[in-house]
C-alpha cells in the first residue's frame, strides 16, 4: 500500500542524515534496554525477596488449631435458656493423628505439587552453659529439601547426612555462632516436656532468615517421634507447596474432608502480602516511569525529525503529495526506527541484564546479582518501543501532513 | 472557452495577521493555452499572492478559479495536490530541490507519484529533459553539489515532467546571473511556443517582462494594467 517513491523518500531522509537517524534509534534502544533490564532486575529481587520468604514457610500449612468454638451442648429449644460462665475452649487432642493417610489423600490432588509433614516442638539448645530457646523440627529429609530447598543454604555439611542417623542435627550459622558449635560438634536439645538428648551437628544452614539461622534445629522425623513418644502417623504440620503461590488461598479452599485446619500463607501473615503487593507496586511505578520518560524522548526526537524536514514536506506538496504521502513517508521512517531501536534495545537489555546477574553480590543462597529473565518482558519491552515510536511518528507526520506549503516557500 | 488554460474571477484574499488587509482586490482575467504571461508588480502588490492562489497551494480566498476547465473551489486538500501533480509544474525563486536526492531523481519525482508511466518511460522522460535543459551531465550529482544556475535549470526540468498544462513561476531567475537569466528565459519561450504549455511567472526583471507575450501588472491589490507585447 505504500508506494514506492514515498518508500524512496523515506529511505533519503533515514540515510542522509545518519548521526540523526542513529540517535533516534537510540533513544528507542536505551527505552527499550532499561525496561528490560529493571524489569528482570526487580523481577530477580521480588524472586529472590519470594523465595526468602518461602524458605521456611509453605504455601499451605494443615495443622491442629485450638477450636474456641464453644459447642451447643444442651438444646435447640427456644424457650429454654442457656447460659454458660467461664467458657474455655478445650482442646482434645494435639497435633494431626493420621498425617499419612492424609498425605495419602493430598497426594491424589492434582493441583498440589509438594506435600511434606513435620513435627515442630518448642526446645532449648545447649551447649555447656550457653542455651538458646527456639524450634526443633522433625522433618522428612527428602521432602523438607524438595520443598524449601535447603541445600542452597547449606554453608557446611551436608543435609543429606540428616537422613543417616537418629542423633543428626542440623542448625543455622547463628546458633552455631551463639553456642561456639562447628560442624561434627555436639548439641544437647531440651524439650518442654524435660526429654534431653544429644545430636551431632552434620550441617549448618545460612538462610537470611532469623527465624531458621537462630533458633532452628532440624532432626529426622523419626528421631522427633522418639522425642515425643507419638505414633508413626503423627505430625503437627503438614506442609503443601503448590505450583503458584499467588493461588494459595483458592487451592486451600477446594482442600475438602480434612478436619484439621487449612491456612494458606496469606491468610497466616497478612504482612507478607501486603509487602509483596508494595513490591509488586514499586516494579509497575518503575516499570511505567521507564516508559514514560521513554515515549517523550522518542517523541521530541521524531518530532525534531519532522520539523527538520518541514521544507522539504512543502516542496513535496506543491509537487502533489497528498497528507497521506507525507504521512506514509515520515511513517516509514518510524517504523524503521522502532524495529531497529526494538531489536537492538532487546539484544543490549539481555546484555545489561546478563552482565548484572554475572556481578557479585553476596546473599543467602545466591552468590550474584539477582535477575530473571522472562520472554514477556523482551517481548512487552520490543511492543512497547515499537508501538511508541509509531505513535511519536504518526503525531508530528499529522501536523506535517497540514502544513501549508505556500507559508514554508514564500518564507 | 476550450483554449483557455486558466481564468479567474472576482478573487479577493484577506490578510488577517497581524490585522486584517485585503491583499488581493476584484481580480478577473484569462490566460490563454501557450500563453507566455507575466506578473510584476512592486513589493506588497499582491502579485506573488495571487500566484500562490491560481496554484491552487493557497486555497484561503473568495472568487472562481478554474484550471484547465476543471473548477477548483471547494475542493480537498488532497484532491488539489493530486490536480497540481498532473496539471501545473512549479518553479520557485529558491529552486526548492531535495537535497538528499539525485537531480535525475528529483526530476523524477512528480511523475512517480502521478505513476501513468512505467519507471523506464520516467527515466528516460527525465533525462531527456535534463538533456534539452543542457545539464544532462549533472543527471547523478547530489542536488546541494550543483551551482544555483544548474539547479534552476533542474528544478525547471521537474516542472515540465508530467507535461503539465500550466507552468508557475515565483522569481524564477530573481537568483541568476544575466546569462543563466537568459538561457532560463529561452527555455520558457520554446515551452510556450513549441509545446502550447502555459507559463505564469511572477518576476521583478523588467526586461525579462518585456520579452513575455503578456504582461500583467498588480498595484495595491488591484490589477492595474494589462500590456500586450
Amino acid at each position: 500500500m505504500v508506494s514506492n517513491t514515498n518508500l524512496k523518500i523515506a529511505f533519503a531522509h533515514l540515510t542522509s542524515r545518519p548521526k540523526q537517524t542513529i540517535i533516534a534509534i537510540l533513544s528507542v534502544l536505551f527505552g527499550v534496554s532499561m525496561y528490560i533490564f529493571m524489569n528482570g532486575f526487580m523481577g530477580g529481587v521480588n524472586k529472590s525477596q519470594t523465595e526468602m520468604t518461602f524458605s521456611s514457610m509453605a504455601h499451605i500449612r494443615i495443622y491442629n488449631d485450638v477450636d474456641t468454638k464453644v459447642p451447643n451442648l444442651i438444646t435447640d429449644d427456644k424457650n429454654t435458656v442457656v447460659n454458660f460462665r467461664n467458657a474455655k475452649a478445650i482442646q482434645y487432642s494435639e497435633g494431626i493423628k493420621n498425617a499419612n493417610q492424609i498425605i495419602n489423600n493430598l497426594k491424589k490432588n492434582k493441583q498440589l505439587s509438594t506435600i511434606t509433614s513435620q513435627i515442630n516442638l518448642s526446645g532449648t539448645f545447649r551447649n555447656g552453659s550457653v542455651e538458646v530457646s527456639g524450634q526443633i523440627s522433625g522433618v522428612d529429609v527428602v521432602n523438607e529439601n524438595k520443598m524449601f530447598r535447603i541445600k542452597r543454604y547449606v554453608v557446611a555439611g551436608n543435609w543429606d547426612d540428616l537422613a543417616n542417623s537418629n542423633s543428626n542435627i542440623v542448625i543455622g550459622v547463628e546458633m552455631a555462632k551463639k553456642l561456639s558449635l562447628k560442624l561434627n560438634d555436639l548439641i544437647s536439645v531440651t524439650t518442654t516436656d524435660d526429654i534431653t538428648k544429644n545430636y551431632k551437628i552434620v550441617c549448618i544452614l545460612e538462610t537470611g532468615s532469623p527465624s531458621i539461622d537462630a533458633s532452628k534445629g532440624y532432626i529426622k522425623k523419626s528421631a522427633a517421634l522418639q522425642l515425643t513418644s507419638k505414633n508413626r502417623s503423627y505430625a503437627t504440620d503438614i506442609q503443601i507447596n503448590i505450583p503458584d503461590f499467588n493461588k494459595a488461598t483458592e487451592v486451600s479452599k477446594s482442600i475438602k474432608g480434612i478436619n484439621y485446619k487449612v491456612e494458606s500463607w496469606q491468610q497466616s501473615s497478612a504482612q507478607l502480602v501486603a509487602a509483596n503487593a508494595l513490591r509488586n507496586l514499586i516494579a509497575i511505578a518503575v516499570s511505567l516511569a521507564i516508559l514514560i520518560v521513554a515515549a517523550f524522548g522518542i517523541y521530541n526526537i521524531m518530532n525534531m525529525t519532522v520539523s527538520e524536514k518541514i521544507k522539504e514536506i512543502a516542496i513535496l506538496k506543491a509537487l502533489g503529495f497528498g497528507g497521506n504521502d507525507v504521512i506514509q513517508i515520515f511513517l516509514t521512517q518510524a517504523i524503521v526506527i522502532g524495529l531497529l531501536g526494538g531489536i537492538f534495545g532487546v539484544a543490549l537489555g539481555y546484555g545489561i541484564a546478563t552482565a548484572v546477574s554475572n556481578v557479585p553480590f553476596k546473599m543467602p543462597g545466591s552468590e550474584t546479582m539477582p535477575m530473571v529473565f522472562k520472554l514477556s518482558d523482551y517481548l512487552t519491552a520490543f511492543g512497547f518501543g515499537f508501538l511508541i515510536t509509531i505513535l511519536a511518528g504518526y503525531f508530528p507526520a499529522k501536523k506535517a501532513a497540514n502544513v501549508d506549503p505556500v507559508s514554508i516557500i514564500r518564507g | 472557452m476550450e483554449n483557455l488554460a486558466l481564468s479567474v474571477k472576482n478573487i479577493s484574499k484577506y490578510f488577517h495577521e497581524p490585522k486584517t488587509f485585503q491583499v488581493l482586490k476584484d481580480i478577473s482575467f484569462d490566460v490563454k493555452k501557450g500563453e507566455f504571461l507575466s506578473l510584476i508588480g512592486k513589493s506588497g502588490s499582491g502579485k506573488s499572492t495571487l500566484l500562490y492562489v491560481l496554484s491552487t497551494m493557497d486555497t484561503d480566498f473568495a472568487g472562481e478559479l478554474i484550471v484547465n476547465g476543471v473548477d477548483l473551489k471547494g475542493k480537498s486538500q488532497n484532491e488539489l495536490a493530486k490536480f497540481r501533480n498532473e496539471h501545473i509544474g512549479f518553479v520557485f525563486q529558491f529552486h526548492y530541490l531535495l537535497p538528499e536526492f539525485t537531480s535525475l531523481d528529483n526530476v523524477m519525482l512528480p511523475a512517480l507519484k502521478l505513476g501513468k508511466k512505467s519507471k523506464k518511460e520516467i527515466k528516460e522522460k527525465a533525462l531527456h529533459n535534463l538533456y534539452l535543459l543542457g545539464i544532462k551531465d549533472q543527471a547523478y550529482k547530489l542536488t546541494n553539489k550543483l551551482s544555483g544556475g544548474q539547479q534552476q535549470r533542474v528544478a525547471i526540468a521537474r516542472a515540465l515532467i508530467n507535461d503539465p498544462a500550466i507552468i508557475m513561476c515565483d522569481e524564477p531567475t530573481g537568483n541568476l546571473d544575466t546569462n543563466n537569466t537568459q538561457i532560463v528565459f529561452d527555455i520558457f519561450k520554446k515551452i510556450c511556443h513549441e509545446n502550447g504549455q502555459t507559463i505564469i511567472t511572477v518576476t521583478h526583471d523588467e526586461d525579462f517582462a518585456a520579452n513575455c507575450d503578456r504582461v500583467i501588472e498588480l498595484q495595491d491589490g488591484y490589477l492595474l494594467k494589462e500590456a500586450l507585447v
